[in-house]
């Protein structure tokens, strides 16, 4: 677990009062006794099956004090009871889209000028306030999945041999067994994380499937490519 | 003060309704296309502009500083007098009185109860375009535009990929449309597990991609961008979604595009201070129509022009602000005048603001307030359900 996670947990715990029901048990709350180590130490911290305090709530007295907004609504009206292990993922967001074109690179170990895709590129932006939550609007993945399909393209199509992946394979026409590598591949670089067997599965099968009607290879490839680095495990963090 | 929710249920209920509405039967008659237009000028906008008559004597309001539109209304000479008079022909004032003088409480009320308003309405309109609801350049900064069932915000703030999506793509190294969408769906499939364990950050994901794929799926349409970049007085090269001008044309494109629900924000200029449409201390009225008669009067005035000479679609444009003005210092009122124009608007008022004692601007008692508004324009929209309730405004033709 990471320390973010931990500290969280211990703020949840102190935060209320009652009991704490995970999938680690039931806690006790800070209103019934000594604080107890949310994580039992004989709990591997990591690679736990499934999330971790998936129903963490708390369960105490509800507030009794309310605050009224300037518009005669109570403040605390729409407050939600948010489960620890939910919405820890944001929209990720760059300052320009040049900037965003660098970030291309870096994850595809391979140097395109920005210059040239500028004019497709548009990213989400930061809000001028920080409550207000980034959104992803239908242009913005229009835009990074046509940017991710050239850059991929570019990429496949060069004689040049990448830093990141071995271009040998992409130049075949996939197959089943050559699909899951390249995609376990592509995930585990765009996204720096592994992906499932089930997200293998379905990005081999598309592979092979769903871009058989595509003119040349490379363009299959590209367009697997562009699928996984416009995906939520490249465009959020 | 009214209050409003609305449950997600009734939501998915209206977009179905709408969905089935917009599948017309082959040999049924054709009928023009709807689509709403949201100018909001945020910080206020004054109730002068629309409704002269009723405040005599203030913000410089006289008889001479009047125009009749022939409807039984006036409307201020030097602002909302340069409109065309086929707009203020069918030009409605509709009056709110929800008692809110804060701007984010009020700008909050005014666009968002348990749902977002334009949103809803965006999914109960009859359209068969993806593209439900488009906010051009950067928008009211209070308000959130949570997906709702059926539809979900764009925001558009440069007009070359909107133009991609709507006409099609030129650029030879683009996939075909119906690759693309058939990444975008593995895309969505790989995504679908993080958008699940992240449901409030990442809802505008989902939407996106339903969106996106929708729009890719359709057929493209024939919008000249070109001749619409001219019409507002500026090169088609121009495509960033900064000026009042550019935005009225964003606008425009997203209607042709088949966009039921437009939002405008417009920008003040800097010659009354910073605080913009906020127009403190202004009793006079000469800020606020310096400025709109700078920014707003030539851009609104050509796109009312334009989406009134349509053929395809009747557009209904609604201006407004969180609130108006009140006569004493031009401090924030507890209420607002907002005007409507459109083919399918009644011209008549039921916004006629008065000065109550201490300079206070108030609306007749009985004023509907914020959830009757958006009734009003469900109707001019011609939603298949009621998303707001009734709307008690007899303002529709």
């Amino acid at each position: 677990m990471s320390r973010l996670a931990l500290l969280t947990a211990v703020v949840l715990v102190i935060g209320c009062k009652g009991t704490i029901v995970g999938p680690l048990g039931t806690l006790p709350g800070p209103g019934s006794g000594d604080l107890p180590d949310p994580v039992p130490h004989d709990v591997p911290t990591t690679n736990l099956p499934g999330p971790m305090f998936s129903a963490a709530l708390c369960e105490g007295a509800p507030p009794t004090r309310t605050f009224i907004s300037l518009a005669g609504d109570p403040l605390e009206a729409d407050r939600v009871n948010a489960s620890l292990d939910l919405d820890k993922r944001r929209t990720r967001t760059w300052e320009s889209t040049g900037l965003y074109i660098e970030d291309l690179n870096r994850l595809l170990g391979y140097y395109l000028a920005a210059n040239n895709f500028l004019h497709l590129a548009t990213v989400p932006v930061r809000p001028r306030y920080s409550y207000a939550e980034v959104q992803m609007g239908a242009l913005e993945l229009y835009s990074q999945f046509r940017v991710g399909y050239v850059v991929c393209h570019d990429l496949i199509d060069s004689p040049r041999e990448a830093k990141v992946f071995k271009l040998e394979p992409l130049r075949s026409a996939p197959t089943l067994d050559s699909a899951k590598a390249q995609c376990r591949n592509m995930m585990r670089q765009f996204w720096r994380e592994d992906p499932t067997a089930e997200q293998v599965d379905a990005c081999a099968t598309f592979a092979v499937e769903e871009t058989a009607d595509l003119p040349t290879v490379s363009e299959r490839w590209a367009l697997v490519c562009a699928s996984i680095l416009s995906s939520t495990g490249a465009t959020t963090q | 003060m009214s209050s409003f929710s609305m449950s997600r249920r009734a939501l998915l209920r209206a977009a179905a309704a709408a969905g089935v509405a917009s599948a017309l039967p082959v040999g049924a008659t054709p009928t023009r296309r709807r689509a709403i237009a949201l100018v909001v000028t945020r910080g206020g906008l004054n109730a002068f502009h629309s409704t002269p008559d009723t405040l005599m004597g203030h913000f410089g309001t006289t008889p001479d500083s009047m125009l009749p539109t022939g409807t039984g209304l006036f409307v201020d000479k030097a602002t909302f007098g340069a409109l065309p008079a086929a707009a203020l022909a069918r030009m409605a004032v509709v009056g709110v009185d929800h008692g809110i003088t804060a701007h984010a409480a009020a700008e909050t009320a005014m666009f968002t109860g348990s749902l977002s308003y334009p949103l809803a309405l965006a999914a109960a309109m009859s359209s068969e375009a993806a593209l439900r609801c488009a906010l051009v350049g950067n928008g009211p900064a209070f308000t959130t535009f949570a997906p709702v069932p059926g539809a979900s915000l764009t925001s558009v703030k440069d007009v070359r990929t909107a133009i991609d999506l709507l006409v099609g793509s030129t650029r030879a190294d683009d996939p075909s449309r119906a690759a693309m969408a058939k990444g975008l769906r593995l895309s969505y499939a790989l995504s679908k597990k993080t958008i699940e364990q992240n449901p409030r950050t990442l809802s505008s994901h989902a939407s996106g991609y339903d969106t996106i794929i929708g729009a890719l799926e359709r057929p493209t349409r024939p919008i000249d961008w070109a001749e619409i970049a001219t019409g507002y007085g500026f090169a088609p090269t121009t495509t960033e979604v900064v000026s009042n001008a550019s935005r009225f044309a964003a606008a425009e494109l997203a209607i042709r595009g088949g966009t039921p629900v437009v939002i405008i924000p417009v920008n003040p200029t800097p010659q009354c201070g910073e605080a913009g449409w906020d127009t403190h201390g202004d009793s006079s009225g000469a800020c606020a129509r310096a400025m709109f008669s700078a920014v707003v009067n030539q851009p609104l005035s050509k796109f009312l022009e334009r989406t009134f000479a349509m053929t395809d679609c009747d557009v209904t444009t609604a201006i407004f602000g969180e609130f108006s003005r009140d006569p004493y210092l031009s401090d924030h009122a507890r209420c607002l005048a907002a005007a409507v124009f459109g083919p399918n608007v009644k011209p008549g008022s039921t916004g006629r603001a008065f000065v109550r004692d201490g300079g206070k601007l108030a609306m007749p008692e009985g004023t509907p307030g914020i959830a009757q508004f958006w009734a009003l324009l469900a109707e001019l929209g011609a939603t298949a359900t009621h998303p707001f309730g009734t709307n008690p405004h007899a303002l529709v033709a």
